[in-house]
C-alpha cells in the first residue's frame, strides 16, 4: 500500500490493531467508556459487521439537518461539535475524543442531525446502524443508561440554546434548566393539555408540530401552530388563576422539554428580563389569536392543512385549481418520466377553496411507511426524501400505513435485452440510455435479468421520488398554466405560523 | 398572506396583461407602418413589407412548435409554462407583423381566405385564454373543480340509486307515484350541453315548475320525500350546469389547432404564389 492512503493510515495508528485479532477488537472496546464493565466477547459479537468509516480533517461526519440515524463511536482522532448556525465557534468542551459516541439523538428520535460533527484529525468511527443500537441497549442495561443520560444532556444543551428566550442566558442559568427538565414524546394526535385544566408546566418543542386550538360550545377552531423551537403553556403560568386558555395536541410524533410548574417558577422569579420577554410574547400569541378567531378563512386554512398532514410535511404538491385546466400534462409527464406509471393522481384535499394538496409522496418527517416496511426496503436519503429501494417486496404494508394515500401498488413486468431499434426509441423520446426493456411475462426471458430486477412479474409499490433522475420536476416543469407547485408547507403557508 | 394574495390575483380574467400588450401592438404597428409609408421610399415600403411578411411567416413555424412541446415530456426543453406565454404573446406580435404585411387591407378572394382562417386562429387563440383564466376561477368560486366533476359524471348511474333510496323509505303510494312519474327523470342520460344555453336562474326556474307541477299531483303525504328528490335533482342540474362549461373549455382548445392547420396550408400555397409569380 503506498500513496495517500498509507499516510492516512500512518496518522491512525490504532487501525491496524483494530482490525488484527480478538485480543485486539477486545483492547480496543475496551478502551470504549460506553462499554465499559459489559460482557467483551457478547459486545464484540454484536458489533463486529459494524462498518468502520475513515475522515480526514476537515471531513463531515455528520451534518445538521441531514437524516442518517446511525450512532457513532469515535475509535481513532478527535472531532469538533458545531451547533447549528456557529460552524467557525468551537468552544473546548465541545471536542469529541477517542473512545466517546455521538450522534445518539438521531439514532434514538429517528429525526434529523442536530449538529455538524467535523473531523479535528484524521478519524476512524464506528457507524452503529439504528437497529443495532437497539439490540445493544436491550442486552446492556449500562450501555442503555449512559446512552440516554447523554441523550438527554446533550439535547438539553444543543436545544435549549436555539430557543430565542433562552439564547442570551448564562450557561449556569441553563445548567438549572438543563436539571429540572425532563423530556417527554408525544404520539400523533395526542392531547398535550386541554384547555380548562390547571397548568402544570411549561413546554418547549424539540422536534415535532403542535396545534393550539380552543373550544366554544361544540366547536373547536385553531389558533395557532407551534413547530421545533418554540414554546408554549406560559400563559397560565403567568397568569394568577393558572388556567389553561387553550388546548395543545401534538401533530406528529412530538419531542418536547417539560419544566414542571414549580421549576419554572422558582427559575423565573429572580429574572425579570425573562419574565417580560415571555410577557412580551404572550401578548403576541394573545393577539395572533385574536386575529385567527375574527378571520374564519385564515383559522379554517391553518386547520385544513393541519387535519390534511401537510403543514409538517418536508415537501407537497401544492394544485391552484383557479389555474388548473385539466390538460392532464401533469399526470401524463409524471407516468413519461416513470415507466408509464404516473405517481401523481390528481385529486386530494381542497384547501381554502381554490388550492389542493394533491395526493403524492409528502416525504414526512415521521414517516409511517418506514416504519411500517417489514423488509427495509423503504430508506430516508439525507436530504430527508424518502425513497423505495429494488427489493421491494408488495406486500403493501407501506400503502396502507400511509395516512395520506399517496403510495400506489403497480403491477410490474420483467425486463429483457432491448434491441437496437427499442434502444433508440428510448433514446428518442425519454433521452434516456437503457439496456432493458419491460415485457410481458409470458415473453420474458428471465436468465437475462440484471442484478436487482425482479424475478418474475408482481407488484411493487410507487412513490413520488421528486424525479430524482432528472433535473426537473415533471409535473411542475410540464404544467402550462402554472397551476403545479411543489412546495415546502412550512415555508409556503407561513402567514399561518405566529411571528413571534 | 400568500394565499390570499394568489386568490385575489385570480379574481378577473380581465386582469391579464395580454389585451393591453395587443392593444398597444396593433397601435404601434399602425404608427411604424405609418411612418415607413410617409417617410420611406417606394423601395423601402416594399422590402419592409416582404420583411413583414417573411418574418411572421418564420414566427408562424415557432408558433406551431408549441404543439410538439406539448408531446415532449421528458426533455428539458424550458418549462411549458413559459412556452405558452411565449406562444401567446408572439402570437400577439404576428397580428400586428401580418397587418403591416397587408398595409392593413385586405386584397383579392385569397387575401379575404387568409384573414378569416387568420382571425379564426387569433381568436379560438384568444378565446381559449380567457377560458382558461376564468372557466377555473368560476368553477373554484362554485366551490367545485374539474376533477370532481368528472368523477360525478362518471357514475351518473349513482344519482338514480339515490333516488331510489330516497323513495324506498317513503309510503307505498308515493313508491307507485316514483316509479310512474318521477325515477324516468334520473334515469335520463346525463346530457350537459343543453345545459350550456341555458342561465343558473333558468335552470332553477325549470326544476322548480316540474317538482310543483309533480307536487301537485303527488300524494300529499309524502311532501318531505319528494323535496328530498328535488334536492338531488339540484345538484344533477347544477353538475350538469358546471360539466357543460367546463366541456366547452376543453373543446375550445381543439379548434385552435385545425384552424391553425388550415391557416399554414393557405400561408405556403400564399408563399409558393408569389414566389411564383
Amino acid at each position: 500500500m503506498d500513496g495517500p492512503l498509507k499516510e492516512l493510515f500512518s496518522l491512525i495508528p490504532m487501525y491496524e490493531r483494530m482490525f488484527d485479532i480478538d485480543d485486539s477488537l477486545k483492547e480496543l472496546f475496551s478502551n470504549i467508556p460506553l462499554f465499559k464493565g459489559e460482557n467483551q466477547d457478547r459486545v464484540i459479537a454484536h458489533l463486529m459487521e459494524c462498518p468502520i468509516a475513515t475522515y480526514a480533517p476537515g471531513e463531515f461526519i455528520l451534518k445538521n439537518g441531514e437524516f442518517d440515524e446511525n450512532c457513532c463511536v469515535l475509535l481513532v482522532g478527535r472531532a469538533n461539535v458545531h451547533l447549528a448556525g456557529g460552524v467557525d465557534h468551537i468552544e473546548e468542551d465541545k471536542v469529541i475524543t477517542e473512545g466517546e459516541f455521538f450522534g445518539e439523538i438521531a439514532a434514538l428520535s429517528g429525526l434529523p442531525r442536530t449538529a455538524d460533527i467535523k473531523a479535528a484529525d484524521h478519524c476512524a468511527v464506528m457507524q452503529i446502524p439504528k437497529d443495532k443500537m437497539f439490540e445493544v441497549l436491550d442486552e446492556f442495561p449500562m450501555v442503555r443508561s449512559r446512552i440516554e443520560d447523554t441523550y438527554r444532556r446533550r439535547i438539553l444543551s444543543n436545544q435549549l440554546r436555539k430557543v430565542p428566550i433562552f439564547a442570551d442566558l448564562a450557561d449556569s442559568d441553563l445548567d438549572v434548566i438543563k436539571d429540572k427538565a425532563t423530556i417527554n414524546v408525544f404520539r400523533k394526535g395526542e392531547i398535550i393539555f386541554k384547555q380548562g385544566d390547571r397548568a402544570d408546566a411549561f413546554y418547549l418543542i424539540l422536534f415535532g408540530f403542535v396545534k393550539v386550538s380552543t373550544s366554544k360550545g361544540r366547536g373547536a377552531k385553531t389558533l395557532a401552530y407551534l413547530k421545533g423551537e418554540q414554546h408554549f403553556g406560559e400563559v397560565a403560568l403567568l397568569k394568577e388563576n393558572g388556567i389553561r386558555t387553550a388546548t395543545v395536541t401534538a401533530i406528529n410524533r412530538t419531542h418536547l422539554i417539560k419544566i414542571s410548574r414549580d421549576d419554572f417558577v422558582t427559575f423565573m422569579s429572580g429574572r425579570k428580563d425573562l419574565r417580560g420577554a415571555l410577557a412580551e410574547i404572550s401578548k403576541k400569541r394573545e393577539a395572533i389569536a385574536q386575529r385567527m378567531a375574527g378571520d374564519m378563512h385564515l383559522s379554517d386554512t391553518l386547520e385544513a392543512t393541519i387535519e390534511a398532514g401537510i403543514i409538517h410535511t418536508r415537501s407537497t404538491h401544492m394544485l391552484d385549481i383557479t389555474k388548473c385546466v385539466q390538460c392532464g400534462a401533469c399526470v401524463e409527464s409524471c407516468a413519461k418520466l416513470h415507466d408509464g406509471v404516473s405517481r401523481l393522481v390528481r385529486k386530494g384535499v381542497r384547501l381554502n377553496g381554490f388550492l389542493m394538496a394533491v395526493t403524492s409522496c409528502r416525504h414526512c418527517d415521521d414517516p409511517a411507511c418506514m416504519y411500517e416496511c417489514p423488509t427495509g426496503a423503504i430508506a430516508r436519503d439525507p436530504s430527508g426524501e424518502i425513497y423505495q429501494k429494488s427489493f421491494c417486496i408488495g406486500c403493501g404494508m407501506c400503502v396502507k400505513s400511509c395516512p395520506y394515500n399517496s403510495l400506489t401498488l403497480v403491477e410490474v413486468h420483467p425486463a429483457k435485452k432491448a434491441g437496437i431499434f427499442s434502444k433508440l426509441l428510448t433514446r428518442i423520446t425519454s433521452g434516456r440510455e437503457s439496456d432493458w426493456v419491460e415485457v410481458p411475462v409470458s415473453e420474458a426471458n428471465f436468465t437475462l435479468e440484471p442484478k436487482g430486477r425482479l424475478k418474475k412479474s408482481g407488484k411493487k409499490v410507487v412513490r413520488c421520488d421528486m424525479c430524482d433522475s432528472y433535473d426537473f420536476l415533471g409535473c411542475v416543469y410540464n404544467c402550462p398554466t402554472g397551476a403545479m407547485a411543489m412546495v415546502n408547507p412550512s415555508e409556503y403557508f407561513s402567514d399561518l405560523i405566529p411571528n413571534e | 398572506m400568500a394565499i390570499k394574495r394568489s386568490a385575489e390575483s385570480k379574481a378577473t380574467a380581465l386582469s391579464a396583461k395580454w389585451p393591453l400588450v395587443f392593444f398597444v401592438l396593433l397601435i404601434v404597428s399602425f404608427l411604424v407602418h405609418a411612418g415607413v409609408r410617409i417617410w420611406g421610399s417606394l423601395f423601402m415600403v416594399e422590402w419592409a413589407r416582404i420583411g413583414y411578411g417573411a418574418l411572421a411567416s418564420v414566427i408562424m413555424l415557432i408558433l406551431t412548435s408549441y404543439s410538439l412541446r406539448k408531446i415532449v415530456f421528458t426533455r428539458k426543453m424550458g418549462s411549458m409554462e413559459g412556452w405558452r406565454k411565449t406562444h401567446l404573446y408572439l402570437g400577439l406580435f404576428c397580428v400586428a407583423l401580418i397587418f403591416m404585411h397587408t398595409n392593413f387591407k385586405v386584397y383579392g378572394n385569397f387575401g379575404l381566405l387568409m384573414i378569416i382562417l387568420f382571425s379564426l386562429v387569433i381568436l379560438s387563440g384568444m378565446m381559449g385564454e380567457l377560458m382558461y383564466k376564468t372557466i377555473p376561477v368560476w368553477l373554484s368560486k362554485q366551490g367545485s373543480d374539474a376533477m370532481e366533476l368528472d368523477e360525478k359524471l362518471k357514475k351518473p348511474g349513482e344519482y338514480l340509486t339515490t333516488a331510489d333510496e330516497i323513495a324506498e323509505k317513503a309510503t307505498n303510494e308515493f313508491k307507485v307515484f316514483y316509479g310512474q312519474s318521477i325515477r324516468s327523470l334520473f334515469a335520463k342520460r346525463i346530457f350537459p350541453p343543453k345545459y350550456l344555453f341555458m342561465s343558473q336562474s333558468d335552470v332553477i326556474a325549470s326544476r322548480k315548475k316540474l317538482f310543483n307541477h309533480l307536487a301537485s299531483q303527488g300524494p300529499p303525504k309524502d311532501r318531505m320525500a319528494l323535496s328530498s328528490l328535488e334536492a338531488l335533482y339540484a345538484e344533477r342540474d347544477k353538475v350538469q350546469f358546471k360539466y357543460a362549461r367546463l366541456q366547452v373549455m376543453r373543446i375550445w382548445s381543439n379548434a385552435h389547432v385545425p384552424a391553425t392547420a388550415a391557416l399554414l396550408t393557405a400561408m405556403l400555397a400564399h408563399i409558393w404564389a408569389v414566389s411564383y409569380y
